[in-house]
């Protein structure tokens, strides 16, 4: 950033300063898994992720590979329960909830607001270690035979009638949600407290913004699922009745408090993904970005309105009518900050000197079917299309564009952009841009088709269709596109890890990008910065016409 | 301005304004805790002759006022930053949010909507086409039946 | 502003075991003590927002069923001692005043009136918890518990809806019991204060921030029971149940 005067005044020592990033800074084991280091966390984090990623990831293909033949391949009634169950769990607890803030948030949020850690590092790494046990209890209970509940839970089923291992993957997703809380009270105390001076919150970038939304909704929601779930297991342990029909309790009021949470928790999901999304946009636009205000505050807006929506999910669970009638009103007003997100992306790039690197294709790639996802949204909050709606494949390939197309795709984007600067190494353009393209095409042929089979009246969960075969070719389309998208997501894993060594060396700014966390080298000492940044200028003083300027000198130059 | 985080200690304190407190201050509070804890149970114990709400309510008026006087007060809210008092604000701010699941209950007594119609005594929230002899709140509901709770085996 | 004028003291050289401190107790990645505290502050008020919110949805579920079941509820709640309930309250209220107290002491560095005050709040808990023990086995002795023994002694419930008396237990159990958690926490987390003010570790001897995040959250533990002891213990008798009182009861 032109602005940042990184000027030392009077450091410590005048001692001259040891070539070592956070990566080289103690080798051992224990230089690992003791770390308070917020980079260091971050990577252990990415490790945990992509491990329950491969598992959520590997359940998704059993499914997909059941669905082929009408009358199902491979597994039993009750196996496929337990798979889709197990994919859900795997994937919403232990995937998407921490995916971009506990590895890009942990990593870049000290460092763009100049800061040398979190507030609180020990509670950090005390984040990473629940979130692992409570991985570790969901796989014992996988193990164990299984859940089939699904991911929601839903009382009675869960209560009182399961015989699977619900309690242990219960109390698993309950140690994962404080390992949430955890970092979302982390971000809240470092961006209000240890902003770098000059750092004011209008100069913000937008990716802490987001992750600031979201670390809100974490410590207002994660609690109520929590408790929420504990009384599930008090009810199957202790008897106690608590959401048990026969006893005078009330099981909607269970989807009431699991939806409280649940449905503030997509925005847990999305709401990190517009941060990494206006970083993007900004950056490959070359272009400052359009309405900041309006992203910075659209985020809040969400945030707040998230929580005031929960009874969408519950139009035919007996939910009086006349609330349904008030959400569904509420979620098209939702629908107004994510598009105000959307047009000024739009905007942003509007006259922007476009670079087609592989982040900016996942970005696009991100607005075009997160989109899709949103407007199909709309449709699930209108109470009379809903109700012909529910519980179909429409609604998994709306969630599905929403979850893996936002918040994955933008997962891999900030995980391209960001790469140079956690790694020090710059991987394989070429690769990495026609993989982007393989992730893009992959995920409309899988999704795209459960659709039109949903709205043709597809039901969701059914391990088998033999009563309506005509949807074959669509489960085909849809298990073909999710091979695609399978391998869209392993070549990542190859690439990137091969540039960790034989990659060339990035220097500390290998895009050109602006942020307080470029002015660092790559990677970053493990302080982040030598002295305290000083901040006098907004974060995204892009000056597209000096550059456009450059670039013809340099092309007139060659032609000469 | 401090040149040392010792230093920055001493003065820590004149910023906040976290002055020592006279030891008054939170023996009066304890005390008002006190006389609003006897206070409740004196509202417990007195017959309000049929008006149960009026208990219920003065019940829970005085437990709002005995916990704000324990955040203002013991837990230094008063003196607290604004930063300090938005979070500590922040989650009583919440619960009402949270409360609106109750609208829902009460909606649904207005519900003309035969066909979502649960039968049988156990449904918790029965909507109000039920058949007229059944008021949820009448002292039939009270029943001497010695119903087994569990009319499955567990 | 302070943090121009005292930069980073960090260079890279941060091994496992010299990160914690820099001078002064200011952890490394702290520009100063008062930024540090506030952050703790700060911090520890999110922690019991997520605690308010934990709290508050069994507070939801307790709310909904008492309005629909308050008769039923009303001849189970007859069961509980209000004045074990009224001692244990009063208790946690001393105990509060205690902790208020240590932090007035800790201010004003007087290690031994910590220590004491300190002590107190730990008896008082102690005695909580024992009078909890006793309320607990007495509910267990009559089979007022949930579970398929609750039927056993159905007389003594004078005609409540069993059922619905269950669902009271155990929202009982659950409520008072999660709270009974939060004390042993509360216990542990004290013990290990006074452990320190005892060996005058400097980190709480020469800043009373600590000693103020354990009382913020002891005044919290304080804070559910000032719910929980209306709502469990001092429900008034219901207008149905008004007129057909069979004496005896709440009045």
């Amino acid at each position: 950033m032109s602005t940042t005067v990184t000027t030392p005044i009077g450091g410590l020592d005048g001692s001259p300063k040891v070539e070592q990033n956070y990566l080289t800074n103690g080798h051992t084991l224990k230089s690992w898994l003791l770390t308070t280091d917020h980079k260091r966390i971050a990577i252990l984090y990415l490790i945990s992720i992509t491990f329950f990623f491969g598992l959520g990831g590997a359940f998704a293909g059993l499914i997909r590979y059941e669905l082929i033949a009408p009358a199902g391949n491979v597994l039993e009634s009750e196996t496929y329960n337990k798979v889709f169950s197990a994919h859900g769990i795997i994937m919403v607890f232990l995937f998407l909830v921490a995916v971009i803030p506990a590895t890009l948030g942990n990593f870049l949020l000290p460092m763009m607001i100049g800061a040398r850690d979190l507030a609180f590092p020990r509670l950090n790494l005390l984040s990473w270690y629940l979130f692992n046990a409570g991985g570790a209890l969901v796989l014992a209970a996988l193990v164990n035979g299984g859940v089939d509940t699904g991911w929601t839970f839903y009382t009675p089923y869960s209560s009182l009638y399961s015989n699977t291992n619900v309690s242990l993957a219960i109390t698993g997703i309950f140690l994962a949600g404080f390992a949430s809380i955890t970092t979302g009270m982390n971000f809240i105390v470092t961006v209000h407290k240890m902003r770098a001076p000059g750092m004011t919150w209008f100069r913000l970038p937008l990716f802490v913004w987001a992750n600031y939304a979201t670390a809100v909704v974490m410590i207002l929601g994660t609690p109520v699922v929590a408790i929420t779930l504990l009384c599930v297991v008090f009810e199957r342990t202790f008897k106690l009745p608590i959401f048990s029909p026969e006893l005078g309790g009330d099981p909607v009021l269970f989807q009431h408090l699991f939806w409280f949470y649940s449905h503030p928790a997509v925005y847990i999901m999305i709401l990190p993904a517009f941060g990494v999304i206006s970083e993007l946009i900004t950056n490959f636009s070359r272009k400052r970005v359009f309405g900041y205000h309006f992203i910075a505050f659209s985020s809040l807006a969400i945030a707040f309105l998230g929580f005031l929506v929960w009874g969408h999910h519950m139009f035919v669970s007996s939910q009086s009518m006349y609330q349904s009638i008030v959400f569904s009103l509420i979620t098209y007003l939702l629908a107004v900050p994510s598009a105000i997100k959307i047009f000024n992306w739009t905007a942003t790039m509007y006259k922007g000197n476009i670079r087609l690197d592989a982040p900016m294709i996942y970005a696009i790639a991100f607005m075009g079917l997160f989109t899709v996802g949103g407007v199909t949204g709309l449709h699930l909050a209108t109470v009379s299309t809903d109700i012909h709606l529910t519980a179909t494949y429409f609604i998994v390939a709306h969630f599905h564009y929403v979850m893996v197309g936002g918040t994955i795709t933008a997962f891999l984007g900030g995980l391209h952009f960001w790469w140079p600067k956690m790694t020090g190494r710059l991987y394989n353009e070429s690769v990495a841009k026609w993989n982007a393209v393989l992730v893009f095409v992959g995920f409309n042929l899988t999704f795209f088709p459960q659709f039109v089979m949903g709205f043709m009246g597809m039901p969701r969960r059914y391990h088998y269709y033999y009563f309506a075969p005509e949807f074959q070719p669509y489960h085909l389309m849809s298990s073909a596109g999710a091979t695609a998208l399978g391998l869209g997501f392993a070549v990542p894993i190859f690439y990137l890890v091969k540039s960790l060594f034989t990659g060339e060396k990035a220097g500390a700014n290998p895009w050109g990008a602006h942020g307080l966390e470029w002015e660092t080298q790559s990677p970053p000492i493990t302080v982040n910065f030598e002295t305290v940044p000083i901040v006098t200028d907004e974060v995204y003083d892009f000056d597209p016409v000096g550059e456009h300027e450059e670039l013809m000198a340099k092309l007139a130059g060659a032609k000469s | 301005m401090a040149s040392s985080p010792l230093q920055a200690a001493a003065h820590a304190h004149g910023d906040h304004g976290h002055h020592v407190q006279p030891l008054s201050f939170y023996f009066k509070t304890g005390a008002v805790l006190t006389v609003g804890m006897i206070l409740t149970i004196a509202a417990y114990k007195y017959n309000w002759g049929g008006t149960y709400i009026i208990a219920n309510v003065i019940a829970l008026t005085i437990a709002f006022v005995k916990a704000g006087f324990v955040v203002w007060n013991f837990m230094h809210v008063k003196f607290a930053s604004t930063l300090g008092k938005m979070f500590a604000f922040l989650g009583f701010l919440w619960l009402p949010v949270l409360m609106v699941i109750l609208v829902d209950y009460g909606f649904r007594n207005h519900e003309q909507s035969p066909s979502f119609q649960l039968n049988g005594e156990e449904t918790a929230f029965p909507r109000q086409l039920k058949s007229k002899d059944h008021q949820p709140n009448s002292p039939n509901s009270v029943n001497t039946q010695n119903r087994t709770p569990y009319g499955r085996a567990f | 502003m302070a943090s121009i004028t005292h930069p980073g003291h960090g260079d890279g050289h941060h091994g496992a075991h010299d990160e914690h401190h820099g001078p002064g107790g200011v952890f490394h990645q702290y520009i100063d003590l008062e930024q540090q505290n506030d952050s703790y502050i700060v911090g520890m008020w999110t922690f019991l927002v997520t605690e308010v919110m934990f709290f508050g949805a069994l507070f939801l579920i307790y709310g909904l069923y008492r309005y629909a079941y308050s008769q039923d509820w009303f001849l189970a709640h007859e069961h509980l001692d209000y004045v074990m309930g009224g001692v244990n309250t009063f208790n946690l209220l001393v105990s509060s005043l205690f902790m208020a107290l240590a932090v007035r002491a800790a201010q004003l560095k007087d290690r031994k009136v910590v220590l004491r005050l300190l002590g107190g709040v730990m008896v008082c808990a102690a005695i909580f918890m024992v009078i909890k023990y006793f309320e607990y086995t007495g509910k267990f002795h009559e089979n007022l518990y949930p579970g398929p023994t609750f039927t056993k002694n159905a007389e003594i419930l004078h005609g409540a809806n069993l059922n619905k008396a269950q669902m009271f237990f155990g929202l009982y159990f659950a409520m008072t019991g999660l709270h009974g958690v939060h004390v042993v926490v509360g216990m542990l987390i004290i013990g290990k204060l006074m452990h320190m003010w005892w060996k005058k570790n400097p980190m709480v001897t020469e800043d009373y921030i600590p000693t103020e995040l354990v009382g913020l959250y002891w005044h919290f533990v304080d804070l559910v029971w000032i719910f929980l002891y209306p709502l469990f213990y001092l429900m008034p008798r219901p207008d149905a149940l008004a007129a057909h009182a069979s004496g005896g009861g709440g009045h």
